[in-house]
């Protein structure tokens, strides 16, 4: 039966429009059931995993970043109680906050893998050849998507790869919906600008 | 004492909001801000916009076919980006795994009567089990604790943990606690949005 619990174990009507679809799931995850976790992965999992790939670029990361959200939510679904956001819209805020954190530390580990001074012992020159072949492999649409600040690239994220709708979209991101459709303009403004040059080569591909 | 705003922000450029135009209309400048913004593919946009834009598309059908080939070349250059779906069962059964050797956390009092109703269930809690049991052994510890903490108020717990640091693992906690408790974000850091 869908609802929720208040503190003392009555059952708690809410509106129509307000129902949490995991809420069965998220009382069998407080007490701590496996069988619940697997409902909730098989809801989710792939969408956490597809959203920490667009913005990764890395399938094991987003892995482990998928891997840490759900692993939180297990810990943390005794303390769920039904308010404002839906329990899945906490899963994309984690795994958000989550993909921020790699996205940073990604950019300040390549910035140390190219010494002031050339390091020439051979695992390091090994390290930026191999960075070089990557780079030079990858698409033009990636490095342009790259380059997009972290919020916009969310944002794209989750409007075109996720289909979320823009209510949904800002509330993961923790912004107004205002807010949200500016970081989506302002990233589709950035990725026109720097593929413009090369859109007439992706096309006829 | 209010802020009268400067002429600047006044004459500043104003994009074609919603509000700004009357009900059940649209106009071309609203219609390419949406496809500037959400491309073009109109299922992505607001869904209260859709209906007036597929009115005017089929009043001007050539103003629309130019706004879409424009907005067309982005969408179709960011799906060359999009990876291929890949199986995800591996990664269940590596989450099952870690999950059966992590103990949940319990801080409110519904997270303790939910663990003491599984303390009570499996009954003597003293001998080291693992899965559910193992969790319960840990409950019956920490509801004690849980309680301890409750009677000196949610909001010194939520305090300690604004002190703590700023990294996301405590952020994330405050968000937590935030959505459960209908918090808005102005109530946890005490700053304006």
């Amino acid at each position: 039966m869908v609802g929720t619990h208040s503190a003392s174990g009555s059952q708690i009507p809410q509106s129509p429009n307000r129902v949490d679809p995991d809420a069965d799931i998220l009382h069998g995850l407080a007490r701590g059931r496996p069988g619940a976790l697997n409902q909730l992965m098989e809801r989710h999992l792939a969408a956490i995993k597809s959203s920490a790939l667009y913005m990764l670029g890395d399938e094991m990361m987003a892995e482990d970043i998928a891997q840490e959200v759900f692993l939180r939510a297990w810990k943390q679904a005794p303390n769920w109680q039904p308010g404002k956001a839906k329990f899945s819209t906490w899963l994309h805020r984690v795994a958000k906050n989550l993909c921020y954190d790699r996205l940073r530390k990604k950019k300040e580990a390549y910035t140390d893998a190219v010494p002031d001074i050339v390091d020439r012992r051979p695992e390091a020159l090994q390290t930026l050849a191999a960075r070089e072949l990557h780079s030079a492999q990858k698409t033009k649409i990636e490095h342009a998507l790259d380059t997009l600040p972290e919020r916009q690239l969310m944002a794209i994220t989750l409007c075109h790869y996720r289909d979320m709708s823009q209510i949904e979209a800002a509330e993961i991101m923790e912004v107004g919906v205002r807010a949200y459709e500016s970081l989506l303009a302002r990233a589709r403004k950035n990725l026109r600008d720097q593929l413009s040059r090369h859109k007439t080569e992706l096309l006829d591909e | 004492m209010p802020q009268n705003k400067t002429p600047e922000h006044n004459q500043r450029k104003k994009r074609p909001e919603r509000n700004d135009m009357p009900e059940n209309t649209i106009n071309m400048r609203r219609l390419q801000d949406l496809m500037d913004t959400y491309g073009a593919n109109m299922g992505r946009w607001p869904h209260e916009e859709r209906r007036l834009a597929r009115l005017w598309f089929e009043q001007h059908p050539d103003e629309a076919q130019t706004l879409f080939t424009k907005a067309k070349e982005l969408d179709q250059l960011l799906d060359t980006a999009r990876p291929p779906e890949t199986d995800i069962s591996f990664l269940q059964a590596r989450i099952l795994k870690a999950a059966s050797n992590t103990p949940q956390d319990i801080m409110t009092l519904s997270g303790v009567r939910a663990a003491n109703d599984d303390v009570s269930r499996i009954g003597k809690t003293g001998t080291e089990k693992t899965g559910t049991e193992k969790t319960g052994a840990l409950a019956t510890w920490k509801s004690v604790a849980a309680t301890l903490i409750m009677t000196t108020g949610i909001g010194i717990g939520i305090g300690q943990v604004a002190a703590a640091d700023t990294t996301y693992e405590s952020a994330e906690a405050l968000l937590s606690i935030s959505i459960q408790n209908d918090y808005d974000e102005f109530d946890l850091n005490g700053e304006g949005l």
